[in-house]
Order: structure tokens, then C-alpha cells, then sequence
């Protein structure tokens, strides 16, 4: 370690990188924001990480008259900040998730993903024996599952869901989908999900603009996934499309 | 199919990849960071070193198991990794660690039973057992050539050039020497100082290399995108290929690529699924910077040129297997 002498620069860097990144870490998680970026299972983690930033820093800040020994190369305090500043871009641009989402390619092909996780009776078995369904909340991933799984049970009944319009070039014309961003791990898994609907002025309506749906489920076959043999899904014949806000919490967490 | 994206769709893209995955990456680290320091300051020169068995295949296979008891993914193992190899213990035991703990760590076989639960395919137990037995032969493979290098002294000629397949995870003979210095004196209050600023050292070590894998991995994400990645090479020469370069290029974490990969690759390729599980976890964009910065880039080369080919080979096998069966 090289012996102490003058205030060093180089560690006060590291001290603020440290600092920056660990009250990062933690205001993200207290002050929410981190949902359109990582699953919340995942808070806990990034909070530990914050934490042990912090401490870091504190022990970074009892050497600043020490000189950074190797690997305190500038290239580290470039690339710190410029994370951190890439991200609160992000979340200060706000609507970027669906540019995420669309990004996906792989997303279409959730809709084969049936949800295996528990056998016994929920509230979405529930909810498939009466006759309308509400997607919402976290009801709608179990009630998603379950609609894709059998369609053809699904038929007849009502459906309401909240969605944001996206139009596909190989769907028929007067037809979208109102679609979801689904997130297994962090934004670098994000796809897309949702029901290909037809009626009103769904042909018309503008990508991204988020919209509520009220319908009727019937069937349609076609290959949501890309790529594959066309299969049986679930279509919403729409009643009703208005306008809607964008929920507080728009992606799907399986 | 997908709407085809502006420029600023794609740098929302990459914008949202980079931040999340930053946020999932970075605190996996500092916490491999922390432990490794920890590691580090409490326990004397030596004391792991006496932990492992002493002869390669033995503790080969320790180091292999190891991971079981970490719940972290491989952003904190290469951390672990290193001080392993800086304790004294042999590098073809780091790299079975190294390789093997982002599979068997118990989040990544949860969320492999649970992604692949009701398909009729044993994922979880295929990807653990093509994982060690990648790990294992790579483990020997670094084994062997250490010995033939001590051997042959056309060998330690290319290893001293930095051509040989060696992995030398350590590099701070100084820092470990300010450790085991006045370590009988040391208060509390201290051993913790000296924690954190060990720690910092490594996190300033590593992070940066992170960052620029996390880069190249989210650019290649908003600029070529996976769809166009399952397209472009699904066909020839086939899905093992598919699976590992789609691995490779995403970079996603262990604890979650299962549910990524049965919507990528199932029903259609159960092959390329495994062959995503096995590769991902040991090597990607993102672990290769990260690693370069470890072991220098010369000897990444000499990793991925053996681990890709043997890690497609070791799926097909235990894969043809079970399909025989």
C-alpha cells in the first residue's frame, strides 16, 4: 500500500462511486422504481448490494491519503457512473418498456407456457367456472395461463383486461393484441404477452396507447408464437375499447 | 410478425436491458466480493488449502459440489473463484467450482424444475449432470495441462507466454501479503477495515469488466435481437449450436434462464433448450469480459475454444442418453 501523503483523488472517486451506486441501489428499492427493471423477488438482493456499497464507501473514506493501488484504473469510475446514469435515464424516460417488450421476439411464444405450479384448487379455477373473467392484478398471469391452456373451455365467456395496443403485420386486418410485458428476471427477459382481440376500431387504434378491453372469448387459429404451425387460441370478439391509464404496476411477475 | 423497431425503440431497448441487468448483476458482485474478502481476512493462510483433498480428481470433485451451498448466481462465483485460487488451492479446482456453481446452486435447479415442470422432460436432473460432467472435463482438462507444463519445457515456454490453457485466477501476491501482515494484532474494528477495503479493491478489480460485458450484451440484445438470434440459427447446424450461441450472446442470470429457455426453445428443440442451460450459466458475454479481466485475455481464447465444443458435446451425449432410455 503506498504511504499516506496528500488527499487522493483517485480514492475520493472511488468513495463517491461507492456512495452514489449504494444510495442508488437503495432509493430504487425504497422509493420503487426498480419493477420495469428487475423481478420483485429480486429487491432484496439489489438492497443487500446497496447496503454493502455503502460500507464500502465507509471503508474507502478511511484511506483517501492512500493512492488507489491496481485496479483503481479511471476505466472503473467511468463505467460506474455511466451505469448509474444510463439507468436513471431509463426510468426518467418512463415509457421505454414497451419498446423493451417489442424487442422480445421471444415473448409470443409465452403463450404455450402453461402455469404448472400448483394442482390444487385457486382463485383462477374459480374464476374459469363462472362466466366472466377479470384479468388484473395477479389474477392475471394464473387466469392467463388457464384461458391459453383451453381455449376452447374458455369460449362464451366475458373477459375484461387492460393491455396496450400492439399491432402485428401478420395478424388479419381489424385485429391487435392487447398485450402485457412479461418479466421472468430483469428487463434483459422482458417479452411480450396478451389475447389478439377484433371489433371497434381495434385496426385503428395506436401502438402503445393503453386501452381497456371488454369482450367475448371465442377461438381463432393462428401462430402467435412465430414461426410454428398455426394452433388454437383464445380471441376476444370486443364489445368495448376505451381508453385507460397505464397501471401502476403494467409488467406481469410470474 | 414484430414491429420493426426505430432507433429509439432500440435505445430504449438497450437502455432497459443495461439497466436491469445492472441491477441484477451488481449486487450479485459485491455480495461474491464481500464473501471472498471475508474469506480472506478471518481465515489464516492455508486453512482452506487443508479443506480440499489434496490430490487432483478428489478435490476436483469437491470443488464441483461446492456451488450446491452458494444460492448465488455466476456474477458472484468468479469473485469466490479467484480467492480460492489465491488460498493456494489448485486452479483445475477453481475452474470445477467456477464452472459448476451457477448450476447446482439451488435457485438455478428450483427454477429449472419449475420452468419445466409438466413437459416430460427431466431438465433440472439433465442440466446438473451435463453440468458437472462439462465442468468435471474442463476441471481435468486445465489439470492436465498444468502437470504436462511442469513437465515440458516446450509447455511452460507457451504457458509463460501466455498460450497454454492455464487459469491463473490470482493476481495480488501484494494484497494477500498487507493481509497476513500484523494478522495476530488485529482488533475487531480493524479485521472489518480491512474487510471493506479488500472487498473495494476486488469490486473495483472486477465491476468495470462487468459493466462492459453488460454493454456489449445489451447492445447485441436492442441491435440484433433474440428473435432474430433464434431465426438466423435454429436451422444448421442445428440446435446445439443454436442453444449455445443464443446462451452466450443473452447473458442472462442462472437463477432465471430456465423460464427463457422453454419459451425460446421448447417444444421445438429440447436440445438447444439444454444446451442454453449448460453453456449460459458457465460462460457468457458479460462472464467472458469479466473473466478476461481476471485471467487476461490471451487465455480466454484457449477457455472458450475448448469449453463451447465440450459443453455441446457433453449435452448431446447425456441427452441421447436419456432419450434411449
Amino acid at each position: 500500500m503506498a504511504a499516506q501523503g496528500r488527499l487522493s483523488v483517485g480514492r475520493l472517486a472511488r468513495v463517491v462511486i461507492l456512495l452514489a451506486l449504494g444510495l442508488l441501489l437503495l432509493a430504487l428499492v425504497i422509493l420503487g422504481g426498480v419493477d420495469e427493471l428487475i423481478h420483485p423477488r429480486s429487491r432484496a438482493w439489489v438492497m443487500a448490494g446497496g447496503l454493502i456499497a455503502l460500507l464500502l464507501a465507509l471503508a474507502e473514506a478511511g484511506r483517501l491519503r492512500h493512492a488507489p493501488g491496481p485496479g483503481g484504473g479511471l476505466s472503473a469510475y467511468l463505467a460506474l457512473p455511466a451505469a448509474m446514469v444510463l439507468g436513471i435515464l431509463y426510468l426518467q424516460s418512463g415509457g421505454l418498456a414497451h419498446g423493451a417488450a417489442a424487442g422480445g421476439a421471444s415473448a409470443q411464444a409465452y403463450q404455450s407456457f402453461v402455469d404448472s405450479r400448483d394442482r390444487e384448487e385457486t382463485r383462477a379455477d374459480r374464476a374459469m367456472r363462472g362466466d366472466r373473467l377479470v384479468l388484473e392484478g395477479d389474477d392475471y398471469w394464473p387466469l392467463y395461463g388457464r384461458v391459453f391452456m383451453d381455449p376452447q373451455a374458455a369460449r362464451g365467456k366475458r373477459i375484461i383486461v387492460q393491455g396496450f395496443v400492439y399491432h402485428r403485420s401478420d395478424l388479419p386486418p381489424g385485429h391487435l393484441i392487447v398485450a402485457r410485458n412479461l418479466m421472468w428476471c430483469c428487463a434483459a427477459d422482458v417479452g411480450v404477452i396478451g389475447f389478439v382481440l377484433r371489433g371497434g376500431e381495434a385496426g385503428t387504434l395506436a401502438d402503445n396507447a393503453w386501452i381497456e378491453v371488454e369482450g367475448v372469448l371465442g377461438t381463432m387459429d393462428f401462430d402467435l408464437a412465430g414461426g410454428d404451425e398455426p394452433t388454437l387460441i383464445p380471441l376476444i370478439e370486443a364489445s368495448r375499447i376505451a381508453p385507460a391509464e397505464r397501471p401502476a404496476s403494467a409488467t406481469i411477475f410470474p | 410478425m414484430s414491429p420493426a423497431l426505430g432507433i429509439q425503440e432500440k435505445a430504449g431497448v438497450f437502455l432497459a436491458t443495461f439497466s436491469g441487468l445492472a441491477l441484477e448483476t451488481l449486487p450479485f458482485l459485491l455480495i461474491g466480493t464481500l464473501l471472498a474478502s471475508v474469506m480472506a481476512v478471518l481465515l489464516p493462510l492455508g486453512t482452506l488449502k487443508r479443506l480440499f483433498p489434496s490430490r487432483p480428481l478428489p478435490s476436483i470433485l469437491f470443488g464441483l459440489v461446492l456451488g450446491a451451498f452458494l444460492p448465488v448466481c455466476e456474477c458472484a462465483t468468479i469473485p469466490l473463484a479467484r480467492r480460492l485460487r489465491d488460498e493456494g488451492i489448485p486452479e483445475s479446482t477453481a475452474l470445477a467450482f467456477l464452472l459448476a456453481a451457477p448450476i447446482v446452486n439451488p435457485l438455478s435447479i428450483i427454477s429449472t424444475v419449475v420452468a419445466f415442470r409438466g413437459t416430460g422432460l427431466p431438465m433440472a436432473p439433465l442440466r446438473l449432470a451435463a453440468g458437472l460432467g462439462t465442468a468435471f472435463l474442463m476441471a481435468l482438462v486445465l489439470e492436465i495441462s498444468t502437470q504436462w507444463r511442469r513437465a515440458s519445457p516446450v509447455a511452460a515456454s507457451l504457458g509463460a507466454r501466455g498460450l497454454g490453457v492455464a487459469l491463473p485466477l490470482g493476481r495480488s501476491g501484494a494484497r494477500r501479503a498487507a493481509i497476513e501482515a500484523g494478522r495476530e494484532k488485529r482488533g475487531l474494528v480493524q479485521t472489518l477495515g480491512l474487510v471493506g477495503r479488500t472487498c473495494a479493491d476486488d469490486f473495483f478489480d472486477s465491476s468495470r469488466y462487468l459493466i462492459l460485458g453488460l454493454l456489449v450484451a445489451a447492445a447485441l440484445r436492442a441491435f440484433v435481437g433474440e428473435g432474430a438470434l433464434k431465426e438466423g440459427l435454429a436451422t444448421d447446424p442445428g440446435a446445439l449450436f443454436s442453444g449455445s450461441v443464443a446462451a452466450y450472446v443473452l447473458s442472462l442470470c442462472s437463477t432465471a434462464d430456465a423460464f427463457v429457455a422453454r419459451s425460446l426453445f421448447f417444444p421445438e428443440s429440447s436440445l438447444g433448450a439444454l444446451a442454453f442451460l449448460v453453456l449460459g450459466p458457465m460462460l457468457d458475454i458479460k462472464n467472458t469480459i469479466l473473466l478476461s479481466g481476471v485471467v487476461g485475455v490471451k487465455r480466454i481464447g484457449p477457455l472458450l475454444a475448448i469449453l463451447l465444443p465440450l459443453s455441446a458435446a457433453v449435452c448431446y451425449v447425456f441427452y441421447a442418453f436419456w432419450a434411449a432410455l
